[in-house]
């Protein structure tokens, strides 16, 4: 891929990215691979509506230097670690999305998947071991956490989904999200007992009649 | 900014607030502050219909307001707030469902997301709330901002602050996404926290670094 079409693929996946309700506001930033040796990646704290193409900034895969004032953004070394483990991923979404950040704020693992979401996912989608935003701890176990899949959790954080395209990324992030939503509903249901309709209404009711029972 | 092109800005963030469900029609409230005065949205008035002439006008330090001005209950608490943090120019009493759950059962939020302690502070306190509000309920409220950007209301929802509209509504998105991570984890067996220094760490280095990012990075 050309310099310009991954600083412009990143560019539209931006706004794709807010619309699809995957993040919100900075939390988060993409990569496309421009070549063995290199990839552009959202700038550090920019809000998304704000940036054009040429703010996606050049990092190099293998000492995450980058040329330019605009400082990428400071997740760079997991899409790198990333790119290094897996050739075959050109792309790369780090999302905040709501469901899968919620499993991976207790650091479970997504499994028993419905056939939809594992031909997409595979059987199993991981939840990383916990390391600080920005460190080479959260790269390293985030990068081991993916194999067999295309998406991971990372505790206490959000999630990362990599696809051979843009295209492909977005559809694992989707699929991540709904597959989060359904172990969520299940793990519900197995707790409050058959008979209880899945809504916003009826998990916050039994929550509080969790809370008020302790 | 002149008056006008405040209550402008601020009609159209009511109707932000209130399209995100973060407030109703008839429960929640915003204001902002320009200068001594603070302006604020009626009470039970829909940000929908809401027009320039509806917006309250109060003076923070005397609490003197427009004429014929029908504030909402919670007025008082925007202005002890205003008083209290000089640095703060745009407070939100959010009911959205997460955060008004969370706040009817009465726990600290503690982080279970790492920009809940970024963005809010390292836990999210529980201060007495009800209506009307009275001075031990202005003096409970203030304590529990302490160093936070947000505080639940006993039964009420939230208070969330910033020093713009814009910024407390990001308070208001990360409180109800940590809230609603509060609540669905315990379906999975319990969050996990973060280790509470390193939650204020976090919060330390959003306020001293990340949170001026969008503007010092270009």
């Amino acid at each position: 891929m050309t310099l310009d079409k991954a600083r412009e693929t990143v560019h539209r996946a931006c706004a794709e990215l807010v619309k699809a309700g995957l993040v919100a506001r900075t939390w988060g930033n993409i990569s496309a691979k421009v070549d063995d040796s290199t990839f552009v990646i959202t700038p550090s704290g920019r809000r998304y509506e704000e940036l054009t193409a040429a703010d996606m900034v050049l990092v190099k895969i293998s000492d995450l230097s980058y040329g330019g004032s605009v400082k990428p953004s400071s997740e760079k070394g997991l899409h790198a670690e990333i790119y290094r483990q897996y050739p075959e991923v050109n792309a790369i979404i780090h999302t905040h999305q709501m469901n899968a950040s919620t499993v991976a704020a207790a650091r479970k693992d997504i499994t028993g998947m419905d056939p939809r979401h594992s031909a997409i996912l595979g059987s199993i989608v991981r939840t990383a071991e916990y390391g600080l935003p920005g460190t080479g701890k959260l790269a390293r176990a985030t990068a081991f956490a993916l194999k067999g899949s295309k998406a991971a959790m990372m505790a206490n954080h959000g999630a990362v989904c990599a696809g051979r395209d843009m295209k492909e990324a977005f559809i694992v992030a989707g699929t991540l999200e709904d597959a989060a939503r359904s172990f969520i509903e299940k793990a519900f249901i197995r707790m409050s007992g058959s008979g209880i309709k899945v809504t916003e209404k009826a998990m916050h009711d039994y929550y509080l009649k969790l809370v008020a029972e302790r | 900014m002149k008056l006008d092109q405040a209550r402008a800005e601020f009609i159209s963030w009511a109707r932000t607030y209130h399209n995100e469900n973060f407030i109703s029609g008839s429960e929640g409230s915003i204001s902002c502050r320009i200068g001594d005065t603070m302006l604020i949205t009626p009470r039970r008035k829909s940000p929908a219909t809401l027009t320039p002439e509806d917006v309250i006008l109060i003076d923070i330090p005397g609490g003197s307001m427009s004429s014929g001005a029908n504030p909402p209950a919670d007025m008082s608490l925007h202005r002890a707030v205003y008083r209290k943090y000089k640095e703060t120019g745009a407070i939100v009493h959010t009911v959205e469902p997460n955060t008004m759950t969370s706040s009817m059962a009465g726990k600290t939020v503690y982080p279970l997301l790492d920009d809940l302690a970024q963005i809010v502070g390292p836990t999210t306190r529980v201060a007495r709330y009800s209506e009307p509000v009275d001075a031990g309920i202005r003096a409970s409220v203030v304590k529990g901002l302490k160093k936070r950007s947000a505080v639940l209301l006993s039964g009420g929802g939230a208070l969330c602050m910033g020093a713009n509209l814009d910024e407390a509504h990001a308070v208001c998105q990360v409180l109800m996404k940590g809230c609603k991570c509060f609540i669905e984890t315990e379906f999975l067996g319990g969050g996990i926290r973060i280790n509470p220094v390193e939650t204020r760490l976090m919060r330390l280095v959003y306020l001293i670094k990340y949170s001026k990012q969008n503007v010092k990075n270009r």
